[in-house]
C-alpha cells in the first residue's frame, strides 16, 4: 500500500513566520495544507507561495476548525498518514520522521509529539499544561503527558474516531478525549520545546474552557 | 390610573406598533400573532389591574407580582429558543464554511457527491 503523508497547518496571522515551518516541512511529507483562518495579514498569499496548497476560511472560525477542514481535504485527496503542525515555528518539522517512525515500529494509531514540561516552556505553561494533563488522562483513561501538543501524526484510518466537534483550541483536548474512549492506540514522542515571545497557543480562559469542556464530555460519554 | 400604568402601557403600545411595522416589512405571521397576544395581553393585563386583583387574591398574591413571575417566565423561554436557534446558526455557519472551503480546495462535498 502507497503510504501518502500530509501535513496540516491551520494559521492564522502568521505571515512572518509560516514560510519556513511550510519549506521545512515539506521535506519530510507529501503535500502541505495550510488553512488559512481568515488571518488580517498575507498568511495565505505568504502560503502559497512557500507551496502550500492553501485554503482561505470565508471567516474566522478557530484553530480546531481550521485543523478539522484540513484534515478532511487530506482525507478527501488520498492521505494515509496526517500531520497536524501549528505554524508559528513552536514545532521542528524535522521531528516529523521520529513521530512516523514511532507510528510504524510502534503499530498505533497516533503518535503525539510531547514538549518537556521544563524550561523553556513558559511556567505558567508548565503548571497549567501539567494539571490539565493529568486530569484529562484520569477522566479518560489515557497517560498523555502533554494533551495541548498540537503535534500529532495520526493514521487516516482512525480520523473518523478522532474527528472533533470543537472549533477553537478545545480541540487538542477532544483529541485525547476521543484518544481515550475509543480506545485508540497511542503513542508519544519527546519533541524538543520552541517558545519564542510571540508564541501563540492556548489562553488561561481558553484552558479553564477546555477544562469545564472535559467535564462535560465525561459526563456524556 | 397611576403614572406607572400609562408607563407600561405606552411601551406596550410601541412595541405593537413595532411589531406591526416588521410583519409588513417580512411578513411573518407566526411572529405577529405571538407578539401581539404579548403586547396586547400587556395592555389588557394594565388597563384591568384593579380587575385581576380578585383573581389573584384567591391564589393569595398580589397583581404585580403575578405580572412580574409571568413576565420572568416568558422571558427564560424566548430566551432558551433564542439559544437553541443561535446553537443551530452555527452549525449552519460550520457547514457552510467548510463546504467553501472544500470547494475552494477543489473537492467535491459528499451531497454533492451523491447527486451523480
Amino acid at each position: 500500500m502507497i503510504m501518502v503523508t500530509i501535513a496540516v497547518i491551520p494559521a492564522f496571522n502568521e505571515a512572518d513566520r509560516i514560510a519556513p515551518v511550510i519549506a521545512k516541512t515539506k521535506k519530510y511529507v507529501d503535500q502541505v495544507i495550510v488553512i488559512d483562518d481568515h488571518s488580517r495579514d498575507a498568511t495565505a498569499v505568504v502560503a502559497a507561495r512557500a507551496g502550500a496548497l492553501t485554503v482561505r476560511l470565508v471567516t474566522n472560525m478557530g484553530a480546531g476548525f481550521a485543523t478539522r477542514t484540513g484534515c478532511d481535504i487530506a482525507l478527501a485527496r488520498g492521505a494515509t498518514r496526517i500531520v497536524t503542525i501549528d505554524a508559528d515555528g513552536q514545532h521542528d518539522p524535522a521531528q516529523i520522521p521520529r513521530l512516523i517512525s514511532a507510528l510504524e515500529r510502534q503499530g498505533v494509531d497516533i503518535v503525539y509529539g510531547s514538549r518537556p514540561q521544563r524550561p523553556p516552556m513558559p511556567l505558567i505553561k508548565r503548571v497549567t499544561n501539567r494539571w490539565g494533563s493529568f486530569i484529562i488522562s484520569r477522566m479518560f483513561g489515557t497517560t498523555i503527558q502533554d494533551t495541548q501538543t498540537g503535534f500529532h501524526v495520526f493514521t487516516a484510518r482512525c480520523y473518523p474516531k478522532l474527528r472533533w466537534r470543537s472549533c477553537r483550541y478545545g480541540m487538542v483536548s477532544e483529541f485525547v478525549m476521543r484518544t481515550g474512549i475509543n480506545r485508540l492506540k497511542y503513542a508519544e514522542v519527546e519533541i524538543p520545546t520552541i517558545y519564542t515571545d510571540k508564541v501563540a497557543g492556548m489562553s488561561l480562559k481558553d484552558g479553564a474552557k477546555a477544562l469545564l469542556k472535559m467535564v462535560w464530555w465525561r459526563m456524556r460519554e | 390610573m397611576r403614572a406607572l400604568h400609562i408607563v407600561a402601557i405606552a411601551f406596550a403600545v410601541v412595541m405593537l406598533l413595532l411589531t406591526v411595522r416588521n410583519y409588513l416589512k417580512n411578513r411573518k405571521l407566526a411572529t405577529l400573532l405571538f407578539w401581539g397576544v404579548v403586547w396586547i395581553g400587556a395592555i389588557i393585563a394594565t388597563l384591568l389591574f384593579d380587575t385581576l386583583k380578585a383573581y389573584t387574591e384567591v391564589i393569595n398574591v398580589r397583581v404585580f407580582d403575578f405580572i412580574v413571575v409571568l413576565a420572568f417566565l416568558l422571558l427564560f423561554a424566548v430566551l432558551y429558543r433564542l439559544y437553541g436557534k443561535l446553537e443551530q446558526l452555527g452549525g449552519k455557519m460550520e457547514e457552510m464554511v467548510q463546504a467553501t472551503a472544500l470547494r475552494d480546495a477543489g473537492i467535491k462535498s459528499p451531497a454533492r457527491r451523491k447527486k451523480r
